[in-house]
């Protein structure tokens, strides 16, 4: 019995010590990082940075389905992977889809705003650069999302779950963090990008003395603030350029865009040339020769020539968040609101003048008229803006902004619908604008579940 | 710019030929081992004679015929005789053992020089109820006083010679589904039992090999950085594949809750259990197999040669005839004598673009395989060694493989009541396959889409760029484990084992410098690795309460560590056609990703003895899982099962046979993982400047969702063991189940966080049958039906709106998972398609299956037999290529007005059909009653002894021709195995653009001496 009692106890305290192994089972896994560590300062430039990395996957994200919905580039056939559904590219936006780039949107917004809360109220007193560019990305994000959604949600103060609103919301949002920014950062370069941001800010809420005052505190043409890009990333590659690249994908062309032409393929409409064939205009390339077709067919079309654009030519290319020459072209807009149109002209002009371009009415092949007026002014910068900022997730915003104020959103877009009854017969309209998604419909009780 | 097959992957690569020579090697020095044994003759004699099945008289083969006191002893041959060379004058016992028979025994005389004739007559072990089993006992138990199901599977009574692990489980119980993947060489296959339990966590059953746990899951699928999902091989290899055939003595299987409870958090899928080959007593018994085979891709993609019940009547087919394999002739190996529709070999005669045979092996698909191994040893020291190698080219272009495994297994009994166990294994896997399945820059692909692919050509010369992709991996895997049994007194025994199974995989995935789809040139360096540590503890006391009751009682503990780690190198942009490294890129990434998680706990267990007849099984595990939330705590999971062998009571007439009636409840869990229950943020960088994002919003109490299963069976024997019955009624409710709930993206962390909220059911029946029709002693036939049911309903989903998930959509009310999607409701207009949205076409998994296995034994100990396995009653989407894109699909051939040019279709092709071919729908319809039967394998046992000289004591031919016959009910042009990407690791019936799983045919030599 001896030996017995000897292995009982030996037995239990296996089992204590399994016991304890369970209580003690605290396994931490490198990689990921706790909420807690954040607190730190020494973490507070990642969190900062954080936001401007998620800003650069959304504006990454929206610059390439707004070029296809804005009809910057012609959709090539290509679905799933890189590209996009088949009524995508004929121009409609499913309510409730792209549920990503909302995420992406929002997300930069929450990690600035955290960042902001936790630099603000630490014990420390931050870095003002550092807090500076926090709101900076929070200003930017909520612009990229007053841009291009319609509606969107904005939690409360608390956390807790906000409603629908209009994009007047983040606008004004993002007109106040831009404000902070100008006041906060110490460092030239933040306030530039802050006023840069606010001029934009000012631009879509139609304050147009506002507007032209803080772009003109940018007053080098070739400044630019720009978001990074790294091809060695797959959610900050380029996504325009690798969409649009020859390998993998060749999903898209430029042909039948404003910038590309019909190339003669096509008897209706009849054979137009194309802006860039016509100018040779650098901001906006195309390919000249087409060795192959783009990757698969579109319905209606069968395979379209792979002239592809080559405004990004690699996945590391940077995409501007703003630069001088918008800067210009903002200045020249308030001052067509205000109908100074010949003092608008030359800043358009000046804008064309730094591309290396001529005046716009002097060089296009098909011949532009001189402006005379407003309405023919702001058509011309209409374009500018469109070429100017090719790729840059701007030019669907624009669009919805002009067609808002009554001016002709449209004016410049390349017309699909006479090409193939795909873009007329199976689609319900053109998409304006980016719903929020399903997953924000479904999960949170103050928005409704019908897009 | 010729592409050529480079060497740069040197270090991983083997030549096929070079090792045929090697192989001829072994085979030399295995017969010059078989001869050189045993050459003593002074003082012996020898014993012959014949086993034979007590109730048919047919001779028995495999029958370990020894002489317990002088470690001699041999294996029957085919037709059950035996001859014991050499045998020490004078008196000795001699015994006759195999699984499934009762030991039978006498002693025999042997005189100088004399010869003694000996017969055995073995009689079944009918329901095998004193059988040991371990798997979710504590300790070990007789078969009797078990309550609940449990599989056992006997490589021994395997008619076909299987290559796998894997092969082995497929159809060999009631309960147990392998579903294949597709024709990629190495390609694992899919492990289920008792469908699912979980739509979030894994649904693999947890594997253990000697008591020590191994990886359950495939390895990973890895592809470039350059598209994570498919730009590779998409094939993903299985541990169990890794394990020599001939090593496995037995397996056994727990199905559910009710069986899995002491292995507490993470057994709710399941338990496989392998046991390998010990040692035993006496002389070395070598056994030697040589495999040669071929195969050949059965016919696939054509919606004419089979009838597409879809299909109008009036379309004319043989008008607008489909390519048999989906145009990828051109790039099939073929079978040997040319069967099969490949041309690869044609087309390398023929000379075409030799510059992509370059390097390449052409001719037939051809697998080779050689083992050997050798048991024996003395009173207190025993052992089992065996060495494998397995060498095949696939039916792919650029698939080879080429494997090697060894194991040594040691049994030391210094003492009557102290025994070490120690086994140990190594396997060394090479393969090369062609990029393939879902990938833009693989052969499939591309060649199913036509000129619509990503070449813009259907042109040979265009499409073999993609074999340029140079695909290798190397698979090691180690497993060793101790285990100590200790019985200091009759009534107490103690066990402990501890193990080590380590994997790891190191892949090679280079497109070279010219590779005409990435010009410049990419390379991925992966190393994966897997590290699990098992310790497990038990013992057992056994106490005589009075006459005819007996309890035993339990206790132990048990702790797994499981631990992942991945680096990965990735280049791209080579400044030429050097051979590259990593390091030779000019710009060049690394990745790092470890992951640990431990699980341990303890449990009690009581079995109630009654009479050797009554049985009542109660018992409790605790667990704490690493995974689990701060504030969780530990689960605890009870037990308890009814164990009546109705047959011993007095009033069963003792001429019916063996009837065990049994019950069980139990529960264990799945644990979440391991970063679910935390909040965290993700460090990602941004251009060279450290940043964090949100990761995982984080749950304090996330815990293990919770399985319940109660069930309820009967095994018989009757008739003489001429009928074997089994019933399992299964009931299994998961509460808690682990739902991903979608967080509201305006929030800031979006996307979802693993919690307890859902509950899930699932049940069936379980039925095994198997008959001895015909039973004499040089004529049987014998047939088995396995045939099961499987129902799942999603109980709630906690407040959650339906998801996706598992590859089909995840609902209240419905199957787990129910496929959804949009239903043409005028399938046979001429008109456009009409759809009704969300329509629930049914459940994905199948909810019947019936497999069905016969023999036919003939004199000369000739058998012959089949086995076929038929699933039925769901659903499947299988759309092999993206409509969407306006490809060419060879589905739509029959309907397209001009089906080489243009993908308009005609006038009078019905909506369904518009729906499936028209891009701008999105290849809608394409639903199917995926019900399907297939034989697995026919084969034929041919005994051949009398070729070999006496000392060879069995010698076995076996021919197999596997995966020969497939029927489907709607499905008409694609095999309903067929699954995604992710291969073995799928979490669901997908599919993804792949050649379907070749026939196979192989001759197998086994002797042993």
């Amino acid at each position: 019995m001896k030996t017995i009692g000897t292995l009982f106890r030996a037995s239990g305290a296996v089992l204590v010590g399994t016991t304890v192994l369970l209580a003690g089972c605290d396994v931490t896994n490198p990689g990921p990082v706790s909420d807690e560590f954040l607190g730190d300062k020494a973490s507070h430039a990642g969190l900062v940075n954080g936001a401007g990395r998620r800003l650069a996957e959304a504006v990454n994200g929206v610059s390439y389905t707004g070029a296809l919905i804005s009809r910057e580039i012609f959709p090539g056939g290509q679905t799933g992977s890189l590209g996009h559904p088949v009524l995508v590219q004929g121009g409609w936006i499913e309510p409730g889809s792209y549920g990503g780039h909302f995420n992406d949107a929002v997300q930069s917004r929450f990690i600035a705003e955290s960042a902001i809360k936790i630099l603000t109220e630490s014990e420390e007193a931050p870095d003002p650069n550092t807090l500076a560019q926090a709101y900076l990305w929070a200003g930017y994000a909520y612009r990229v999302i007053a841009e291009n959604w319609c509606e969107t949600v904005i939690p409360a103060a608390d956390g807790s779950p906000g409603s629908l609103v209009s994009s007047t919301a983040p606008l004004a949002a993002a007109e106040q963090h831009f404000s902070n920014a100008i006041s906060t950062a110490t460092d030239n370069k933040w306030k530039l990008a802050g006023y840069a941001g606010r001029a934009q800010i000012n631009l879509w809420m139609g304050d147009w003395s506002g507007a032209s005052g803080d772009a003109s505190q940018i007053t080098d043409d070739s400044w630019s603030f720009d978001l990074n890009m790294s091809n060695l990333d797959n959610a900050t590659r380029n996504q325009l350029w690798f969409a649009n690249d020859n390998s993998p994908y060749r999903a898209f062309s430029m042909i039948y865009t404003y910038y590309g032409g019909n190339q003669g393929l096509s008897s209706n409409p009849p054979a137009f040339v194309g802006y860039t064939e016509a100018t040779g205009d650098p901001r906006t390339p195309v390919a000249t020769t087409s060795e192959t077709w783009a990757n698969a067919a579109l319905e209606g079309f069968g395979q379209v020539p792979f002239l592809n654009s080559l405004h990004y030519t690699s996945g590391d290319d940077d995409i501007r968040l703003a630069s001088g020459n918008e800067m210009r072209l903002i200045e020249a807009e308030a001052m067509l609101n205000t109908g100074q149109w010949s003092e608008a002209m030359t800043l358009i002009n000046q804008v064309r003048a730094n591309a290396g371009m001529n005046d716009l009415f002097t060089d296009y092949a098909n011949g532009l008229p001189a402006a005379s007026d407003v309405a023919t002014a702001m058509s011309y910068l209409m374009r500018e803006r469109g070429i100017e900022l090719w790729g840059e997730a701007r030019r669907w915003g624009d669009q919805r902004r002009w067609e808002t104020g009554g001016l002709g959103g449209d004016q410049q877009l390349a017309d699909f619908e006479t090409t193939t009854v795909l873009f007329t017969t199976t689609i319900p309209e053109r998409s304006r604008c980016l719903d929020v998604p399903d997953a924000e419909r479904e999960s949170n009780p103050n928005v409704p579940t019908v897009g | 710019m010729t592409l050529r097959q480079t060497d740069a992957g040197a270090p991983l690569k083997r030549s096929f030929k070079k090792h045929r020579v090697t192989m001829s090697g072994c085979l030399i020095l295995m017969a010059i081992l078989s001869f050189s044994a045993g050459t003593a003759e002074a003082q012996t004699g020898q014993i012959v004679g014949q086993v034979t099945d007590a109730n048919s008289g047919a001779p028995l083969s495999a029958v370990q015929v020894y002489l317990p006191d002088t470690n001699i002893g041999v294996l029957s041959r085919g037709d059950g005789r035996f001859i014991i060379l050499n045998v020490p004058v004078g008196v000795h016992e001699i015994a006759a053992a195999r699984i499934g028979y009762g030991l039978a025994s006498q002693q025999v005389t042997v005189t100088v020089g004399g010869s003694v004739q000996v017969s055995f007559s073995l009689s079944t072990q009918a329901l095998g109820l004193d059988e040991i089993v371990v798997t979710g006992t504590a300790g070990a138990s007789r078969r009797r006083e078990i309550g609940n199901s449990i599989s056992q599977l006997n490589p021994a009574d395997m008619l076909s010679r299987p290559v796998s692990a894997t092969d082995m489980l497929q159809s060999a119980a009631p309960g147990i589904s392998v579903t294949g993947i597709g024709g990629e060489i190495g390609q694992g296959k899919r492990i289920q039992l008792r469908g699912n339990t979980s739509v979030s966590m894994d649904n693999t059953p947890i594997i253990y090999i000697d008591g020590v746990r191994i990886m359950s899951g495939a390895f990973p699928q890895t592809a470039g950085r350059d598209y994570r999902a498919g730009r590779g091989a998409n094939v993903t290899v299985s541990p169990l594949d890794a394990i020599n055939p001939e090593d496995i003595e037995r397996i056994e299987i727990i199905k559910g809750s009710a069986a899995t409870t002491l292995y507490g958090t993470e057994a709710a899928a399941g338990v496989i259990q392998v046991f390998t080959k010990r040692g035993s007593t006496g002389a070395p018994v070598w056994t030697v197999e040589m495999q040669q085979g071929t195969g050949w891709t059965p016919v696939f993609g054509n919606p004419c040669r089979n009838v597409d019940p879809d299909m109008p009547a009036g379309v004319a087919c043989a008008d607008n005839p489909a390519s048999n394999y989906m145009f990828m002739e051109p790039f099939l190996r073929d079978g040997w004598f040319g069967l099969g529709g490949g041309d690869w070999g044609e087309t390398q005669a023929a000379g075409q673009a030799n510059d992509y045979y370059a390097g390449r092996e052409g001719g037939a698909m051809w697998t080779q395989l050689y083992s050997a191994s050798v048991r024996g040893g003395g009173e207190d020291l025993q052992y089992f060694a065996s060495a494998l190698h397995d060498n095949q080219l696939g039916t792919m272009p650029n698939d080879q493989l080429e494997k090697w495994a060894m194991r040594g297994n040691f049994t030391f009994t210094p003492a009557d009541n102290l025994q070490l166990q120690w086994n140990t294994s190594y396997t060394n896997q090479w393969q090369q396959n062609t990029a393939s399945g879902n990938n833009a820059q693989g052969i499939s692909l591309n060649t199913f889409r036509r000129e619509r692919n990503y070449f813009g050509s259907s042109a040979f010369e265009d499409i073999a760029n993609v074999l340029g992709f140079d695909i290798q991996q190397r698979i090691e895997r180690f497993t060793t484990g101790a285990t100590v049994t200790y019985s200091p007194l009759a009534n107490l025994t103690n066990r402990l084992t501890i193990g080590y199974d380590f994997s790891q995989q190191e892949n090679r995935n280079l497109r070279p410098f010219g590779f005409r789809q990435r010009p410049k040139g990419a390379l991925l360096n992966n190393t994966w690795q897997k590290r699990l540590l098992t310790f497990d503890y038990v013992s057992s006391y056994i106490v005589d309460v009075a006459d005819a009751l007996r309890t035993t009682f339990s206790w132990g503990g048990q702790a797994v560590g499981d631990e992942m780690r991945a680096l990965e190198g990735w280049g791209e942009d080579y400044p030429g056609a050097a051979e590259p490294t990593v390091s030779s890129a000019s710009l060049r990434i690394a990745e790092e990703n470890r992951q640990r998680v431990w699980n341990a706990g303890f449990f009690f267990q009581n079995v109630l003895d009654i009479s050797n007849k009554y049985f009542v099984t109660t018992g409790v595990r605790v667990d704490g899982n690493s995974a689990f939330g701060e504030g969780f705590g530990l689960q605890v999971y009870p037990k308890a099962s009814l164990s009546w062998v109705i047959s011993d009571e007095d009033f069963f007439p003792e001429s019916l046979g063996q009837v065990k009636l049994r019950t069980a409840y139990g529960q264990s869990g799945r644990a979440p993982g391991a970063f679910d229950a935390v909040r965290t943020w993700s460090p990602v960088g941004w251009g060279g400047v450290p940043a964090f994002v949100p990761q995982n919003v984080g749950n304090p109490d996330l815990g293990p969702e919770v399985t319940r299963e109660f069930e309820v069976g009967f095994d018989a024997s009757l008739m003489n063991d001429r009928v074997n019955l089994t019933y399992t009624y299964f009931n299994q409710f998961t509460t808690d189940a682990l739902m991903r709930v979608t967080q509201t993206p305006s929030g800031g962390f979006g996307g979802s966080q693993l919690e307890n909220v859902g509950k899930i059911s699932n049940t069936g029946h379980e039925v095994g049958l198997n008959l001895g029709l015909v039973q004499y002693a040089n004529y049987g036939w014998d047939v088995g039906i396995f045939f099961t049911t499987n129902g799942s309903e999603v109980v709630s989903l906690g407040g959650a709106a339906p998801f996706s998930s598992l590859s089909g959509w995840i609902q209240e009310g419905q199957p787990v998972p129910v496929e959804r999607g949009r239903l043409v409701t005028n399938p046979t207009a001429i008109a456009k398609p009409e759809y009704e949205q969300d329509y629930i076409f049914g459940p994905q998994l199948p909810t019947k299956t019936l497999s069905m296995n016969t023999s036919v034994r003939l004199p000369k100990g000739i058998v012959l037999s089949a086995l076929g396995e038929y699933r039925g009653g769901h659903v499947i989407e299988r759309n092999p290529i993206s409509i969407s894109r306006s490809v060419r699909s060879p589905i739509c051939r029959p309907f397209y007005t001009d089906p080489d040019n243009t993908i308009t279709l005609r006038d009078d092709t019905p909506a369904l059909w518009r729906a499936r071919c028209t891009p701008s729908e999105r290849g809608r319809g394409y639903w199917y009653d995926s019900s399907y039967f297939k034989l697995r394998h026919v084969s034929a046992q041919i005994p051949v002894d009398v070729a070999f000289p006496d000392r060879i004591n069995n010698a076995l031919l076996t021919v197999t021709l596997s995966n020969s016959y497939l029927w489907t009910k709607e499905l008409p042009w694609m095999d309903p195995e067929t699954l995604g990407n992710q291969g073995a690791n799928s979490t669901g019936l997908n599919s993804s653009e792949r050649v379907v799983s070749p026939v196979t045919f192989r001759v197998s030599l086994r002797i042993t001496f």
